[in-house]
Order: C-alpha cells, then structure tokens, then sequence
C-alpha cells in the first residue's frame, strides 16, 4: 500500500495571513477527523482479534460477493488432482505461465560514456519467512540466465529485437518447501566483461551513489517483489524503469513507473494519516529516474515460452486512455493520491487525478472498480481532502466491499461518526465525507457495566437483556445508491431497538436496580410503610378517642388501606376479609364490641345494610367457634367487661 | 402584707419569674433540640438500614456486576503504563496494561419525597417552615426576595416565638420552680410544712404581672390546679366500651368517634385526602335504601323471645301480608337494574331463606349458650363469696332478673344495634353473644317504656320503575351535552351537598359547582335527585366516547355502573378500562438520569394509545398556599406544582409518586387528566402516542386541567434555553 501522497498547493497569491488561517483551519480539520479516525482503527484492529460479527454475513456485504457463494464439494477421488491442480495453479493467480521479460534497454546519463551493451540477469529469490527472527530470512536464489540489452537505444538505433527472460511460473509456487515465502525478482546489471558470480556477497564495498555509471564495474542490481505477503502477484503486465543500485542494496529500491512523473514506491506499512505539513521525504525521489541508471524491461505473462529475443516493442502511449494499467496503480493497489486544494481548482484537478489513476479497460479483466473520491469536508469554508482511490475498500477498515453499493452501506452503518454523501460522477463517486455532528455515542451495551466497580463473579446470576432479537421483515428497498445522496434532508432513523439501556435507580434510595429486580415495582404499593405509620400516629393523637376505637380503627384502616376498595358494594366483601384476617386479633385484643360498634357506623353512613352486619356477624362467630382457644378468650372478654 | 403584695408584687419576684422563666425556656430548647437530634438519628438509622438490607439483597440474589474487561489486543493498541523502579542496585521494569473505564456521569440532585398512590391533603401552612437557601448569589441579587416571602407568612417563620410564649407545661414548670422562691420571701411559708409545699397566691400574682394576657392571678391559679391533677377533669372521651369502665351511654356518644372520623369516600377513619369538615356531612338522615334484615318467624334457639307468650303470633301476624309481598315481588321482577350488587342480592336471598338461617343461629346459639351458662356460674360464685353482693343481683334470687342486670357496655351496645335491626331481637342477641333474645327484648321493652316511643316510620319503598330511571338516564345525557358546550374552564372541587328537605335545585351547591351529585351527598336517589349522575351501562371497555362516564370525564363509578364490571374487587376480573386511577393500574416506571434534565421516569413496559400510565400524586394544597409554595418553587426553578381544579392544586414537591419525575415537552408521549374520580379530582397522566418500553416519558405542563399554567413556566424556559 502506498502512502498518500499529498501535494501542497500554495497559490503564490495567498497572502501570508491567508496562509497562516489556512494552516489554522488546516489544523482544526486535522483535528477534527484524528478522533474518529484513531477510534475506528482501534475498533478494525479490534475486531481483528475479536470480531463481533463477520462482514460477510451481512446481507448487504453477502450481495456484494455474492460470486463466491458456491460451497466447496470435496470428494476423496478428487482429492489428488485437486492438490496436482493446486500445484499447477501458478500458485497464486499468475495471469499467465511464463513471466516473459523483454529487455528493452539499459539506461544511464550520456556523460557516462557507457559501453554499448550490458550483462542482465535475472534471477529469483525465494525469501522464506520464519516464524521467529532468526537473523536474515533464508533466501533461496534461482537464476534465469544472462541475456545481453543495448545501453541507450534510441528510436532510431534501436536494434530491431530485444533479448528476453523467461521464468516459468512452477518457480513461483509456494508449495513445496516449509513456510510461506515471497519471490524476489532480481535484476542485476554488470558490464560485459565484468564475470561476478552473484553468490558472493559484497557488503565490504562502499557503498556508491547512485549516478555511478555502469562502466564502473560495479554490478548494479535492483529488486522487483512479485508478490506480497499474501501471495498476491505484484507484477503485472507492463512496461517497467527500473531503477538500478549499487550491489549491496539495503533497501530494495526499486521503483517501477510506466509513466514518467508519475512515481510509485514501495509502502512501509498501510496507509497512514500523517500530517501533510511535516516534510517527510518522498521515498524514492522522481529525479533518481533521471540521473540513476535505469532499465527498461517489459513484463509480460504468457502461456508459452517466448523465443529468446523478440521484436522490439512500441513504446506505449502514456496519455493514451486506453493504456494498459499502469504497474504501480495496480500493483500497489491502493495506490492514492491525496492532494489539498482550494476548491476553486477542484474540478480540475478531479480529472487529472482521474486520467491518471485510471483503470484498465482490458479485455477479460475483472469489472473494473469505479474511481472513488473521498472529499472530506469541514468548517464552513469548503475546505476538502481528497483521497482518490480506486478500489472499494473502506478508508478506514480495509474492509473490500466489492462494490459500491455494500461500500457506502459500511461506511453509513458501521463508520457513524462520520456522515457519508454520495454522488456519482462520470467515471466514478464522489463521497463527501463530514463529521457527523448528532452522532450519539452514548453506550449502548450492559447500563449496569457503567456504575458498578468490577467485582468478582460469584456464580451466575440475572443480568440485564442487552441483546434483543428483532424479528421484522419489513419490505426490503432494492439496494439503490440513491439512498446515500442525499444526507442532508435525511431524518434520523427511529432505531429498531428501543428498551432498557439505562441504569435504573430506586427512588428511595437512588441504589441502582440490580437487573434481578427491574420487574418488580417495588414502589406501586398503597401502603406504604411510612403511611401505615403515619395514619396509626394520627389516630393515636386523638384524645377523645378511647383506646378500644383507635386499635379498631387502625386496624380496619391498614386493612383498607392494602386493598384499596373503592365502592360501597366492595364494603361486605371488605368486611368478610376483614374478619378472615383480623378476626382472631379482634378477639385477641378485646376488640369484639367495637367491631360491632364499627359495623353499625358502616350501616349510619349507609355504606352496607342491616344483612350485612348480620352476616358479618355471623362469619364472625363461625370464626371464633370453630377455635377453642378464641371461645373462650371472647367469652371472657365479654363477661370480663360485665364483672 | 398581704393586701400590700396583691398589689404589686416585689421586685425580687419579678426577678425570679424572669429568671426561672428564662432557665425553663432554655431547657425547653435544648430538650427539643435533644428530640430533634435523637429523632435525626433515628431517620438515619432507619435509612442507614435500608441500605445495609438493600447491600444483603443483592449479595444474597447473587447479582453480578460485571464490568468489561478489554481482551489483550495486539501490538501498539493496548496501551501500558511503565514505570522503573529503582530497587537497591536492581532496576526493574514494571508495567501493567492500561484499563479502560466507562465515564460514570453523577447523579442528579434529588430531594427527598415520601411516596404516596394517593393524594394527600394538607393544611395551609401560616408558618414559613424554614427560610429556603439558594446560594449566595441569589440572595446578593435578590434580597428582597426572603423579605416578601416572610411576608407572605404574616412574618411567621418556624422555631421564632414570640417572647411571651408560654404553655401549659411551661406554666406548670414555672409554679413548681417559684414555690422555693416563696420561702425565702418568708411569710407564708411555715403554712406549707409537711405536705409538698403548695404555691401561694404571690406566685401566681407574679406571673400574672409578668404575663398580663395570660389572666388574672385566682384564674391562673385555677388552671394550676386543674393541670396538676388530671383526675379532676372530667374525661374526655367515652370510656372504651369493651373495657372494664364501659359505660351506659346514649347511642350518639357510643358512635361519636367512630361517626366524626369515618371517611365516607375513602372507608377510612380520619384519612388523609378529605380532611374538610365540608367532606363529612355524617351520616346521611334520609331513609336508607336498604332494606332490613327480615324477621325471621323461627325461634332462634331455646331463649328466643318467640317462645314469649303471644310475640310469635304477633310477628307472624305482622309480617305475613310483608312476606308475601316481598316473595310476590322477587318472583316478578328480575331486577335488572337494581341498586343492589348481586352479592348483596343473594345474602338477601339467604337472609330470605329459612334453612341457612336456623343452622346457623343454631352454632351462635350455642356460642351463647356457653357465655350464658358461664355468666351464670361466675355471678353465682361471685355472689356465694362477696355475701355482700350487688344490689341488683343480691335481692332478686330469680335466675331470670339475674341475667337481666345489663352492665354499661351491654347497654351501650344494644344502642348502637336496635336502630340497625330494629325488632330483630334474635338478630341483636346474636351480635350481642353475651345475652340472650328473651333478655334483649325484655330491655327493649323496658327501654321503649322509658325512652319516648322511637318511630320507626317505615315508609314503605314504592316499587321500583323502570321508566324514572330510563327518564333520568335521558335528562343526564342532555345534561352531559349541556356541560360540555358550556366552557368547561371552571372546574370546582366536589363537596357532597348537604340540604335536607330540599331538592338539588339551584340552590344545591353541587348544581352551583357544576358537580353531578355522588352518592355521598345527603340528597337520596329515592328522592329523585335530578343532579345524580346515572352511571354507564356498557357492555364494552368504557374507553370511548360511546361511555357516557367517559364523556363526562369522570371514571366509572363500581356503586353505579355494573355492567362494565367496575365493581369486582379482582382487578383482573375487571374489564372496564375506566377505573385504572382509582384502582391504581398504573404502569411499572423506573427512574433514571433523564437525557433532558435532571432525572426522568421511564416506561418499563410499552403503552398503547391512550393507556393509562399513573396518576399524578401529591399533596392537595389550595390555590392560596399553592401561590405561596410556588413563589419558591418558582426561585428553586424547580416546581411540582399541578393545578387540581379552582379550588385546589397537587404539589408533588413534598409527597407523590414516580410520574412526578416526568419531564416537560413540547411534543410530549403523554398527557393529562383531571377526572372526578368517585367524587374526587384526580390527575390522570395518559399515553399520547404508543410508547415504546425503556421511553422517557414527557408530558406537556402547560396543558393542565384548567389551561392555567402557572408556576411550571419557568420550568419550560430552563428547559429550552
């Protein structure tokens, strides 16, 4: 992956305090977008190591590679051609069997005097990587012979074929041998006379700069990957400068570019957000094609063996639309350009950046993925970033979407913080990207996660549901990108879940409800314990009360109180259960004259009539005669009040 | 030296009063502030304890409180906190990952509140109880704010009496502490040796100088007197009448306690919401509907009065055209529409019945027999010990007489029982157990010869017609149209009109309220009362406008609407939706930290349209103390104030319930609703929309029962600022 390259426009008609607001707002943008960014790389990487759900079981992501969905059959007959085929499969994906090589020319500055011819070779070198640092990688080298490539020809001196290499794409396979390994295409470059053999190292050399001429007779050489790490192929068809070192490279410099200006290198690490205004050197500058030696090669895969020279080649169109890929476009992939521009300029520069990174249109190459934009707008000012790229990877994720639809799908859902607006264009999408000034990131996971210190688990117990199971089948809308145009007029969507994400708290205590005891209302009674007090205290108060009414009346009070009746017509009912509870208590406490004086207030105020104190009554006695121990108590309390 | 005194008592006296008084003040003081400390405590034991039972609770139930621990990433993404640590000449590397830990954001503040389901009223409060702190600034900007406030009180504010306070028990106090003053005064004090030294008259004449409005010296010493000795006053209430000292008393003081404390809405003694004396009318002096017990024409046992000569052909005599009648009347009539419940039918069908009644006089008769036959035996052995014995018991050797001496409180009792059952006698031996039907009716012979002939005029119920109620069932439906077009701005509190003789005309205060008469009013159905509302006869749910109690605002009254269920005790029998305030079929809220302001209440379930939530609580304040508490309120900009009608205004503030806690909205989920709520208002608070489980619920304060929105403005302002 490449960085991005950033060009700085600076108008020259800026005023300085101009400049000095720009780099102020510049700043701020910058700021702006380093949370979000840091936040959703944390969660990429998060998600890495453990994922909560998988990208492609999505419904939106499984449309978008919808291709591989045939399940794998394994039959044990096929099993062995299956691993022959695996064998022969040029590994991975090679386009074709033969790496043909065609040397078109070897290049150094004129002052040089250079000879007129040079020694190439190619050779391949297997780096097996190990697990653990074991000093330097094994490498393994396979040479593919030596071929003799013109020193500056001309167009009209050119000499009518041009040697060529072959490596077939066996050498390629990673099959055979231990560990995964990465293939090194090396080039060397020796003057004629000069016979090194290239196992000896040379590390004592000095190391030379890099305008040294090939008629010094130091070997040059440089490194062309073929694939990554992956196993992906780097090369791809094309029209390759390479550009030539000293032997003993420490870094493999070589740097490819099928169209002049237009540099590419080799990424360190992914793509990165780095400040724009830091001054970090671009790796390989562009002027080293100028000066260093460089050789031109012509990579092609074939499915034959091509002869050993072949007719020199056209040298292809740069402009040309219909120019085949341009190596460092497709091999780097994610190849962007960033660049920062006033928006005045945008659109011009749109198209430049389009005619540049745009993608092949072979023949039997695979859809080929839109140009994609990201404009990245903040502050009122139209102050953009623009980041070309020409895959459909999330920014952010590198998560491959495929298409365009499941891309801004993932973005809008699963890169909230940011607010995605979609606009097509003619070879492409535009997608403004702009910080998403409502996003609510509130948690939304367990609410008691929040408050409680971590504790020890002991043993299982009731948590709060945070998951909900949604069953809705609502009519799902045609996948259309009309639905990320427009942003700004889109109301929020109600969320499908709605319920409990909160901590509740109690109102007495304002404790958190443990999870256990959300379902019970503990505050819906109508006794509360501090009214049972309360109206047992005011009747107590009153001195005109004798002791017998205020036990009766606090007694029936509680009771009423518990049960909440409401109506006159609840009353016999209240006055059965009354006694059912009370009636032994009534008994107990001597009490029975005054429950009878209660009934006959209940029958002043016309609450119930005469039968119901009769059968009230009568409950009553029934109560009191079916326990011995009541009898006799009651008895006692009568006469005891008559003697 | 005496005469010389009454005059002007001495300086020295005056200088002891001042002093003693002022020394008993000061204790006075510290002992209340002793209770109000010992009574702090005890709050906070009490709440202390409810959080240790609440920590017991929780480790018991086993709950887990989980907090997340972030997986071990890869590489840079953890972050790591290092630290060298020099120890001696080894330098060690410590390092520990970083944790991260969720914000907790802090509660908001809360003041405590006591809970309540039901409304609560309270009285005006002349005193302001405490002088309200808001913090400096406040009072810097707006000083003259306490000073208005306390003018609002007349001045009054809690704890600040006036300096010539003085009590019964101060004044007590203050004698006992002068009497050694007297002695050293000389003169009368070789008077007083022996028995506990009594104040002399120089005492009181120094107090009385000192406290002029407080009387005259011979009326102080008066009081004294009485407050030393409580036996000398006369007791003030009727002695308990199952307690030793039961008395023979008249009907109305046997019942008095139980008639001026029984709330008549809330079946409660002395309850909490209708603490106007306008409430209590007593009890109703028209001719109960109901109808009496029927007298039975069986003996219930071997001592009923039927087995007197002659009482039985009598009552069957009296009562045969009456039954035939009664039976004649139950054959015809169904009774569809009946004032009665169906239980309290089929106890009169029992009532009615012969076969239930008799075996169950039976088992009371026995339960009689045992305390008779005991009574006996005690007065006998009682009589055999004391030879003296009783005037009554001692003369009259016959058992009969005997039994018949009736103490006070079995007087008393057959008081209160003869009105209910009238010449049931075997119905008021049985409530009475102690004595038996012979015995009751000989004493009600007796008491009717002595007392003037109580009338019982029983006019005679005239057969029920269904057409009065189909009429009156029409006059309310137009009445209900007529309330409706007319603006219904005014909504005044429901007091039970009380005009004996009198229709409910214009004069009736319910019809000068725009009140339907409840059943609560001294106005009888029987009486055909114009003002009643009749009650809804659906069959459905009642939550339409098709219920004309649900057009009237009003919930379905169980005494009168039978048949959308209102009446069953079961809540779940229930199928009437017009009775949730009532039986209080609120809705489970949770509170939380509101994403509005403060704290918000949340739905734990979901709520459809027009559902009922909870009501909304509080203390009933009237409009004059509401304008007090509002003024701050309004400084506190916090206010619980909800207006209940013209008359009256719920203040959560102090009592309420957890929909107090619901948040303002312009574009609430929920609304409210005054409804007359059997006779009282109450603040109904509704779904608007359906409402989601875990919503906060909002409601729009300004859309109170009167659109009067006064004290919650500032409220709003916060809110939306």
């Amino acid at each position: 992956m490449a960085p991005k390259k950033r060009e700085r426009e600076d108008e020259n008609s800026r005023t300085s305090t101009d400049l000095v607001k720009q780099d102020h707002d510049h700043e701020m943008f910058l700021q702006a977008f380093e949370k979000p960014t840091q936040i959703y790389r944390y969660l990429r990487a998060r998600s890495l190591v453990s994922p909560l759900f998988l990208h492609r079981n999505l419904l939106y992501m499984r449309r978008a590679s919808a291709r591989r969905v045939k399940p794998k059959v394994t039959r044990v007959n096929a099993l062995l051609a299956m691993a022959e085929k695996k064998q022969s499969d040029l590994t991975n994906c090679t386009p074709g069997q033969y790496l043909t090589i065609s040397h078109i020319g070897y290049y150094v500055s004129k002052d040089d005097s250079p000879p007129s011819s040079v020694r190439v070779e190619v050779s391949l070198k297997k780096l097996c990587h190990k697990r653990r640092k074991e000093g330097a990688a094994p490498a393994v080298t396979t040479s593919f012979g030596w071929t003799e490539v013109v020193v500056n020809p001309s167009d009209a001196s050119a000499p009518p074929t041009v040697p060529t290499s072959c490596v077939p794409a066996e050498s390629f396979s990673t099959q055979n041998g231990s560990g995964p390994k990465t293939f090194v295409l090396v080039v060397r470059v020796s003057p004629q006379q000069g016979n090194r053999e290239n196992e000896e190292p040379n590390n004592k050399r000095r190391k030379v700069s890099r305008s040294s001429s090939a008629a010094s007779s130091e070997p040059l050489r440089a490194e062309l990957p073929v694939t990554d790490r992956a196993g992906r192929c780097l090369l791809t068809d094309g029209e390759y400068d390479v550009l030539l070192t000293a032997e003993p490279a420490s870094q493999p410099s070589a740097a490819a570019s099928a169209t002049p200006g237009r540099p590419g290198a080799n990424s360190p690490r992914k793509t990165s957000w780095e400040s724009f205004d830091d001054g970090k050197p671009v790796p390989v500058p562009l002027d080293a094609f100028s000066t260093a030696p460089t050789l031109k090669l012509r990579l092609a895969w074939t499915n034959q063996p091509p002869q050993p020279t072949v007719e020199r080649p056209r040298p292809l169109q740069p402009r040309d639309t219909n120019q085949p890929a341009s190596a460092v476009a497709k091999r780097c992939g994610r190849g962007t350009v960033k660049k920062e521009e006033s928006s005045s300029s945008a659109n011009s520069r749109e198209s430049w950046s389009v005619d540049k990174d745009r993608p092949p249109a072979g023949a039997g190459s695979p859809p080929t993925p839109p140009l994609i934009l990201y404009q990245f707008i903040y502050g009122p000012a139209a102050r953009q970033q623009t980041e070309a790229r020409q895959d459909l990877l999330c920014p952010w994720c590198c998560l491959d979407c495929g298409k365009l639809y499941p891309l801004l799908k993932h973005l809008q859902l699963c890169h909230a913080r940011f607010t995605f607006c979609y606009t097509p264009f003619a070879r492409g999408a535009r997608i403004d990207v702009s910080l998403n000034e409502s996003y609510d990131s509130s948690y939304a996971g367990n609410p008691l996660d929040l408050t409680r210190p971590p504790g020890a688990r002991c043993g299982p117990g009731r948590r709060t549901p945070s998951t909900s199971v949604l069953v809705c089948r609502p009519r799902r809308q045609k996948p259309s990108l009309a639905e990320f145009q427009q942003t700004e007029t889109e109301e929020r969507m109600r969320p499908f879940v709605t319920g409990h994400n909160r901590m509740y708290h109690r109102t007495a205590t304002n404790l958190a409800i443990p999870p256990a005891e959300l379902g019970y209302d503990s505050e819906g009674e109508h006794d509360h314990p501090w009214l049972r007090t309360k109206t047992r205290r005011m009747i107590y108060e009153f001195s005109d009360v004798n002791e017998g009414e205020k036990a009766l009346m606090v007694m029936w009070n509680l009771h009423v109180m518990k049960y909440n009746f409401v109506g006159d017509l609840q009353m016999p009912q209240a006055l059965a259960m009354f006694i059912e509870q009370h009636g032994a208590t009534i008994v107990n406490r001597n009490l029975y004259r005054n429950f009878v004086l209660h009934l006959a207030s209940l029958y002043d105020f016309g609450v119930i009539s005469p039968g119901h104190i009769h059968r009230a009554i009568q409950q009553f006695q029934e109560l009191v005669e079916g326990d011995g121990d009541l009898t006799s108590t009651l008895v006692n309390n009568l006469l005891g009040a008559a003697s | 030296m005496a005469p010389s005194k009454e005059k002007k008592p001495s300086t020295d006296w005056k200088k002891w009063v001042k002093f003693e008084y002022m020394r008993l003040r000061a204790l006075r003081r510290y002992k209340r502030a002793d209770e109000i400390k010992s009574a702090w405590n005890e709050n906070r034991q009490l709440l202390s304890d409810q959080l240790l039972d609440e920590d017991r609770r929780q480790l018991s139930c086993r709950t887990v409180w989980v907090a997340p621990v972030e997986k071990q990433l890869q590489g840079k993404i953890n972050k790591v906190a290092v630290a060298d640590v020099m120890c001696g000449e080894r330098r060690d590397k410590h390092s520990v990952p970083l944790r991260m830990l969720y914000q907790a954001n802090p509660l908001p503040t809360m003041y405590k509140w006591s809970p309540i389901q039901n409304n609560f009223m309270v009285e005006d409060e002349t005193v302001l109880h405490n002088i309200p702190y808001m913090g400096d600034e406040v009072l810097d900007k707006d000083g003259s704010f306490i000073e208005e406030l306390i003018k609002n009180y007349d001045g009054k504010v809690h704890g600040d009496q006036e300096p010539g306070f003085i009590d019964d028990e101060i004044f007590v106090d203050l004698v006992k502490a002068l009497i050694p003053h007297q002695n050293k005064d000389g003169g009368d004090s070789e008077t007083d040796s022996g028995d506990p030294p009594q104040p002399t008259m120089a005492v009181f004449e120094a107090i009385s100088d000192m406290f002029p409005d407080r009387g005259s010296p011979r009326e102080l010493k008066e009081k004294y007197q009485e407050l030393i000795d409580p036996q000398a006053l006369p007791p003030e209430c009727t002695p308990n009448i199952d307690g030793p000292s039961a008395q023979s008393v008249p009907r109305e003081q046997t019942m008095h306690s139980f008639r001026t404390l029984f709330c008549r809405r809330c079946y409660k003694y002395d309850c909490f919401l209708h603490r106007l004396k306008s409430y209590h009318p007593g009890p109703s002096t028209h001719k109960r509907k109901t109808p009496d017990l029927p007298i039975s024409t069986e003996p219930c046992g071997e001592n009923c009065y039927l087995h007197l000569d002659g009482e039985r052909d009598k009552i069957v005599a009296r009562l045969q055209p009456t039954e035939e009648e009664a039976a004649d009347r139950q054959r015809k009539t169904p009774k569809p529409w009946s004032v009665d419940s169906g239980n309290e039918a089929s106890s009169e069908d029992s009532n009615d019945s012969v076969h239930p009644e008799t075996t169950k006089s039976a088992l009371t008769g026995a339960l009689q027999g045992v305390v008779t036959s005991m009574d006996r035996s005690r007065r006998r052995t009682g009589s055999g010990d004391a030879s003296t014995g009783t005037a009554a018991s001692g003369v009259s050797p016959d058992p009969t007489v005997e039994d018949e001496a009736w103490t006070g409180a079995d007087q008393s009792l057959f008081r209160a029982l003869h009105p209910i059952f009238l010449n049931n006698y075997c119905a008021v031996a049985q409530a009475m157990i102690s004595k038996t039907c012979q015995q009751v009716y000989r004493f009600a012979q007796e008491e009717a010869s002595n007392l003037p002939a109580e009338e019982h005029v029983k006019d005679a119920t005239p057969p029920r017609k269904k057409k009065k109620k189909l009429r009156l069932w029409s006059v309310h439906c137009r009445k209900i149209q007529l309330k409706k077009d007319s603006s219904s701005n005014h909504v005044y509190n429901y007091t039970p009109c009380n005009h004996p003789g009198q229709p409910c005309d214009e004069t009736c205060s319910c019809v000068g309220a725009q009140n339907f008469c409840e059943k609560f009013c001294q106005c009888s159905l029987d009486c055909e009362c114009q003002n009643r509302f009749p009650g809804c006869r659906c069959k459905a749910q009642c939550n339409t406008k098709q219920c004309p109690c649900f057009l009237a605002v009003r919930e379905c009254d169980p005494d009168l609407c039978r048949s959308c269920g209102a009446h069953h005790l079961q809540v779940d029998k229930i199928q009437c939706k017009n009775v949730s305030v009532q039986r209080g079929l609120h809705k489970h809220l949770l509170m939380a930290p509101s994403d509005v302001a403060g704290w918000g209440i949340f739905l734990e379930d979901s709520a459809q349209k027009n559902e009922f939530i909870s009501e909304y609580c509080g203390e009933v304040i009237t409009q004059d103390e509401a304008d007090r508490r509002g003024k701050v309120y309004d400084k506190y900009m916090c206010s619980f104030l909800f207006n209940l009608n013209n008359d009256f205004v719920v203040d959560a503030t102090r009592k309420g319930n957890k929909i107090r806690f619901a948040n303002h909205s312009i574009n609430p989920n929920c609304y409210a609703k005054v409804m007359m709520v059997n006779g009282d208002h109450r603040i109904g608070i509704f779904a608007k929309r359906p409402i989601q489980p875990g919503d906060e619920l909002f409601f729009d304060y300004r859309y109170g029962p009167t659109e009067q929105l006064k004290f919650v403005g500032i409220e709003r302002e916060m809110e939306f600022l």
